[in-house]
């Protein structure tokens, strides 16, 4: 008897961690990935104050690691929305839904990794938009003729993505035509100017979607959520655990990320856009995923789509004044390289084609993935960020 | 008795020149403000010729153009009420602008080239973002969505593309080149033959919208008219007067232009792109978003997309040739700083994508807004 009880409160803290992970009703094979990666946490913190086997193994530990965190601090944050009430639930969801991006940033940042960082912002909005969509397209479309989705609500998130393409080619354009002589200060102040007005945007975006317009979103919304809520006391200590630990495991994936550059000579292009935008968005990339599977394209499309938006809309002007505040190498600018921009616009204007017409098949995510991999391999030949 | 008369015979008078103002049948809020901003005529005159300072010069210069645009707007609307609609749709689109383009001539003749293109990118991206913005988010608050002809606003998109492919050649032409095509005779040369193909289209468009294709423009003509019509010699008479006026306000504002670049050091580009171009649009803003308001989306969305595509089409073409006969630092060529370029292909392609669905939301405004706001913030801190 004695015995049992002491092995019962081991299995129910298993039992929970496991909870913790899973999204509704059941562990999938998607909660289990995901759990079992847990594993790479105390692997990381081990690798990393220990240094043992050198800067590519810090950096593979940590992104692994901070998949499974990702999730679990979305989750804390989900069962947190839905014990406050859904205008501030939806405020929470939606400024903690990038938290993982932002925490990495932050830390890249203070180590002056600006053009990781930038790059790891474009890198979000087109793997969102290319990768994320793609995967979800072919994984939901392999073993049907097509599925549909709403294009209302897609085009809409597209004249979003409009505007926030304008804003990150504003700046490009300006620093291109202005004398390099003149620049100094020029760009930094345009940059906060553009970011004051996108924070309006994304202001105004949030009140659209729960308060005037709440009626176009209920449906998915209600989608997410299920179960049995949280005690808020529990979401609260689970999101603030996650935070910290993420924190940890981002300084230890951004000397890793100095290890990649400095050490291999990979460019800060491709391991911002297409290696930190993937761990950073792993866990958005598996909901997208695996809802696709079971048919709900509608929510598909929105996680992808409005993970993008966000990333521009929110995240990218959050960085713009924290960069300020912090001074130094750490200001970041809203200048792109030429050649990011260009992949931006075109991953918007692609996904608008696509997704135009309400209706997807496999062959249009391989599209997509396509579009993603030239990139990628763009990115990663390209001199610029050596 | 004869007080009672007196006053009796003012009142006419009196209400005669807020008749004028008054759009349609009733009183609107609008035409109150317009009408309380006459007093900014007096005012501008005195403040221009005693010559107090020049941020006063434009501020009250620019308030005294909005009235008298709007009347200037109305005597031409009465006087092709009276011609018939072939003239009388040709007279309400040439002098549909009179204003833009009487500022635009002062603004020539004082040699602010660069003041006068920031003002045409101004009126088309204005128009675009800004009027339009200003009109969804208007219409929209109150409304869960307005609906309007995606296939009309797609017509104009098209026409804007046009304008947009003659705008960039020049520039692209001096970016390819060599340091010998960027000779200014042959960037003039270019300038005068790409205006003469836009006042040719902008013909082949009249052509199609008052004779061969007007049905599909009447129902949004006949919305606009209301009301009694002027005898043709009152319209000719207030048309004269408000040119005469817009041009002295128009050389007060120029001068309150200068003064802002030089003195404040505030770029040309956004004097010109921002501030000219609202106050020579004032009147399009405010009756863009009154039927917004009453939830007319598709006049709404003909005024400030007919709008823009005029300035492309119509007044940017015909300054060229006014520059070129006015001559030495009059000279205007279509050879627009790049931002000014990116801008209009972005206004262009975000109404485009704003626009499509044939349905709009407040939040589509102030996407809209937002856009305008990024471009005037870049172009304040632009050298």
């Amino acid at each position: 008897m004695a015995e049992q009880d002491s092995v019962q409160p081991r299995q129910i803290n298993l039992g929970s961690a496991l909870n913790a992970i899973c999204s509704a009703d059941g562990p999938t094979l998607v909660d289990k990935i995901l759990f079992a990666l847990l594993i790479f946490v105390p692997i990381a913190f081990v690798v990393g104050f220990s240094g043992a086997g050198g800067g590519l193994w810090v950096f593979l530990t940590s992104a692994l690691a901070i998949v499974p965190m990702a999730k679990l601090l979305g989750t804390a944050t989900e069962e947190l929305a839905s014990r406050v009430g859904s205008g501030l639930g939806g405020l929470l969801n939606s400024t903690f839904g990038n938290a993982t991006e932002l925490i990495i940033a932050f830390f890249a940042l203070q180590a002056g990794l600006t053009d990781v960082v930038k790059a790891s912002l474009t890198g979000s909005i087109i793997g969102n938009l290319l990768f994320v969509l793609g995967l979800a397209i072919v994984a939901g479309g392999v073993k049907r003729p097509r599925q549909t989705f709403n294009a209302v609500a897609v085009s809409a998130s597209s004249s979003q993505l409009g505007v926030a393409t304008i804003a990150l080619v504003i700046p490009a354009v300006f620093a291109a035509t202005t004398p390099a002589g003149l620049r100094s200060g020029l760009v930094e102040n345009l940059s906060l100017g553009v970011a004051g007005v996108l924070l309006l945007a994304y202001l105004a975006q949030l009140i659209f979607t729960l308060r005037t317009h709440p009626q176009l979103y209920t449906e998915e919304a209600e989608e997410e959520v299920g179960g049995v809520p949280w005690p808020i006391r529990k979401s609260l200590l689970l999101l603030a655990f996650c935070t910290i630990i993420i924190a940890f495991l981002s300084e230890f994936l951004v000397s890793g990320v100095q290890y990649l550059t400095s050490t291999l000579g990979w460019t800060d292009l491709f391991v911002g856009v297409i290696l930190i935008a993937l761990i950073g968005n792993a866990a958005e990339n598996m909901a997208a995923v695996s809802v696709a599977m079971k048919n709900k394209m509608n929510l598909s499309m929105s996680i992808a789509m409005g993970s993008s938006t966000q990333i521009a809309l929110f995240v990218a002007p959050v960085l713009v004044f924290v960069g300020f505040f912090m001074g130094g190498k750490s200001e970041l600018t809203l200048l792109f390289q030429p050649f990011e921009i260009a992949a931006i616009v075109l991953a918007v204007m692609i996904v608008d084609r696509i997704a135009r017409d309400g209706e997807s098949n496999w062959l249009e995510g391989v599209q997509l993935l396509a579009v993603y991999t030239i990139f990628a391999v763009a990115f990663f030949l390209h001199p610029l960020g050596r | 008795m004869g007080t009672e008369q007196q006053a009796g015979q003012r009142q006419p008078g009196f209400r005669r020149i807020f008749n004028v103002i008054a759009t349609g049948d009733r009183v609107s809020a609008v035409d109150v403000v317009l009408y309380s901003m006459l007093i900014f005529v007096p005012l501008a005159f005195i403040v221009g010729f005693m010559g107090w300072g020049g941020l006063w010069v434009f501020l009250t210069s620019a308030l005294a153009i909005v009235p008298m645009a709007k009347l200037l707007g109305a005597a031409t609307e009465e006087l092709s009420a009276r011609v018939g609609s072939g003239l009388g749709g040709l007279l309400n689109a040439t002098f549909g602008n009179a204003t833009e383009l009487i500022i635009a001539f002062f603004a020539l003749q004082a040699g602010l080239t660069t003041v006068v293109k920031a003002s045409i990118t101004g009126s088309i991206i204005g128009n675009l973002l800004f009027v339009l913005g200003l009109a969804i988010v208007a219409g929209g608050a109150r409304r869960e969505k307005q609906t309007f002809n995606a296939t009309a606003a797609s017509a104009s998109s098209s026409q804007m593309t046009v304008a947009v492919a003659a705008l960039i050649i020049p520039a692209v032409f001096v970016a390819a080149g060599s340091t010998k095509s960027h000779s200014d005779s042959v960037l003039e040369g270019i300038s005068l033959a790409v205006a003469a193909v836009l006042l040719l289209t902008y013909l082949a468009q009249l052509l199609f919208s008052l004779r061969t294709h007007s049905h599909l423009y009447h129902d949004e003509a006949v919305e606009e008219m209301g009301g009694k019509v002027w005898p043709i010699r009152k319209s000719l008479i207030v048309l004269a007067v408000c040119a005469i006026i817009i041009g002295f306000l128009s050389e007060f504002l120029v001068q309150g232009v200068e003064y802002l670049t030089s003195t404040l050091g505030w770029s040309e580009l956004f004097v010109g792109v921002v501030l000219v171009a609202i106050v020579g649009n004032a009147a399009e803003h405010m009756s863009a978003v009154t039927v917004a308001l009453k939830d007319r989306m598709n006049l709404s969305m003909s005024i400030a997309l007919g709008s823009s595509t005029q300035i492309a089409l119509f007044v940017a073409p015909l300054l060229v040739f006014v520059g070129y006969f006015m001559g030495g630092s009059s000279q205007l060529t279509l050879l627009f700083h790049p931002v000014e370029i990116v801008g209009i292909v972005l206004a262009v392609l975000i109404v485009d994508i704003v626009s499509r669905d044939g349905e709009s939301n407040w939040l589509e405004g102030v996407q809209l807004l937002a856009v305008y706001a990024i471009l005037a913030v870049a172009f304040f801190v632009l050298e």
